[in-house]
């Protein structure tokens, strides 16, 4: 499958355990940002086809993750985006699925967090290599 | 199936051993992480502290937060959690008053991670 991937998150712990599922789950992780206002540079010149984005960083540069995540399906409408979040409320998950997130992931992770994504991915991209 | 491996309350012994089945890899990576990142979020945090820089104070927090939660450190997670808000609200002078609390727990978790990574290693 080997999906490129933008991993977000302002934790080198929580982008650590990321990379391990999603590169288990078959695929690239071609770059790591700590803020949103990186992520978008780096969105424009890595073009990923899947990116994570944890929604609770801090405000950098005047660029929080709503706004890169609307300025990067703004580019590109196909992208695929997994919101990662420590706040499990519905309200706060509706209003990222409204925005096109393909999925919802609850911080702290445990050993079952990325098992539904991984299957939900193999569907979608299998699909789309077909 | 690994082997089981002596934790302190310090760090929940659930989350570990999760993310121990991932593989060692990943957990050496982490704690080793921590051993790097931790000290270093704390200086940023007092630097910050000392210049008034709210933001960076809440950032810092907020990192170390995560940390916590990264090996269920419960008592460490709650009192950056406690910091992050209290810069959020700009009262710097908790967050002052918090700093002492937040180096001892995150020395005790610095000292149960190297007991697993020594165990690890052997």
């Amino acid at each position: 499958m080997a999906v490129r991937t933008l991993i977000i998150d302002d934790s080198p712990f929580a982008r650590r355990v990321i990379r391990h599922h999603l590169t288990k789950a078959g695929c690239k992780v071609v770059g790591e940002a700590e803020s949103a206002a990186q992520a978008l540079r780096m969105f424009h010149e890595l073009k990923p086809e899947l990116i994570t984005l944890d929604i609770m960083m801090p405000e950098v540069e005047g660029v929080d993750s709503l706004r890169a995540l609307r300025e990067m399906r703004a580019v590109l409408p196909e992208l695929t985006a997994i919101v990662v979040s420590a706040v499990p409320f519905d309200k706060i998950r509706d209003s990222y699925l409204k925005e096109g997130a393909f999925a919802y992931i609850v911080k702290p992770f445990t050993q079952y967090s990325f098992e539904p994504v991984r299957q939900k991915l193999l569907r979608v991209f299998r699909q789309s290599a077909a | 199936m690994p082997g089981a491996i002596s934790m302190t309350d310090v760090i929940n012994a659930q989350t570990v051993g999760d993310l121990r089945d991932e593989g060692d890899e990943l957990l050496i990576d982490l704690i080793d992480l921590f051993f790097g990142e931790t000290p270093a979020r704390l200086r940023v945090l007092t630097t910050a502290l000392a210049a008034g820089d709210r933001e960076q104070v809440e950032r810092s927090a907020h990192t170390l937060k995560s940390t916590a939660a990264t090996f269920g450190a419960e008592t460490m997670r709650a009192v950056a959690a406690e910091a992050e808000m209290a810069a959020r609200a700009g009262r710097l002078e908790s967050v002052a008053q918090l700093l002492p609390t937040l180096h001892r727990e995150a020395e005790q978790v610095r000292e149960a991670l190297a007991g697993v990574r020594a165990e690890l290693a052997s």
